[in-house]
């Protein structure tokens, strides 16, 4: 997947395998700073990447820097 | 016929079974108790099984979860950073709305929407977790987030699924 905040493309990611559908756990993709307000984020798959997996949520941590 | 099956085991039940729902062939009217709904409400899963029926013993896939949920722990901030505010969590199915093409790009036939039916987004509840299934390259989904702190943030989807050929 790749992800695109505000307009700007991302690093794409691979997301790994869990050994089920119904197995759900968080994978760490990237560190980006975030200035506070409103953020547009696209997660698009590429066409020519085979996809096969589900999305539960998206999480963000704030970091202390 | 499982919920009578439990109700007739003596206190001390021992559960076997990555999920706590019976198979679909087995399935009776009703609600149902799964592993990852308990992550979701305590009350459809794990807390229903312990209270209810008196289970001493849940195999699970969700160790550390449910080892954090024996403590004590709220399972609604269950992977989440202590402190208020450090971790943002987005419901995959909370895209932006504005149907196709605005808020979502779907290719494919819709198989299991329990949510949003009118758009084509395949929004499922995957053993008790409402998640976006069925994925396909090509496809995107677009989500408004506000930031309520600067920071660096490291974002991650906690509940990705992926399982060979399907």
């Amino acid at each position: 997947m790749i992800l695109e905040w505000d307009g700007e493309s991302g690093q794409r990611h691979q997301v790994m395998n869990t050994t089920h559908h119904g197995a759900y756990e968080l994978q760490p993709l990237e560190t980006r700073r975030l200035a506070a307000g409103t953020h547009h984020l696209v997660v698009r798959m590429p066409e020519n990447a085979f996809q096969n997996f589900n999305i539960d949520y998206l999480q963000l941590d704030r970091g202390l820097s | 016929m499982l919920r009578s099956t439990l109700r007739a085991l003596p206190a001390g039940l021992l559960l076997l079974g990555t999920s706590l729902a019976p198979s679909p062939a087995q399935a009776e009217p009703g609600p149902r108790y799964d592993d990852e709904a308990s992550l979701r409400d305590e009350r459809l899963g794990w807390q229903r099984l312990v209270k209810e029926y008196d289970a001493s013993m849940i195999q699970t896939d969700n160790v550390e979860a449910l080892d954090y949920w024996r403590d004590g722990g709220d399972l609604e901030r269950y992977g989440m950073l202590s402190g208020n505010d450090r971790t943002l969590r987005i419901q995959a199915e909370d895209y932006a709305p504005g149907g196709e093409g605005v808020g979502y790009h779907d290719l494919d036939p819709n198989r299991c929407t329990i949510m949003r039916v009118d758009e084509g987004v395949d929004i499922c509840s995957s053993r008790g977790a409402i998640a976006v299934n069925w994925i396909r390259g090509g496809e995107w989904l677009r989500y408004s987030v506000d930031v309520p702190v600067a920071g660096h943030s490291r974002r991650g989807s906690p509940r990705r699924t992926p399982r060979p050929a399907r």
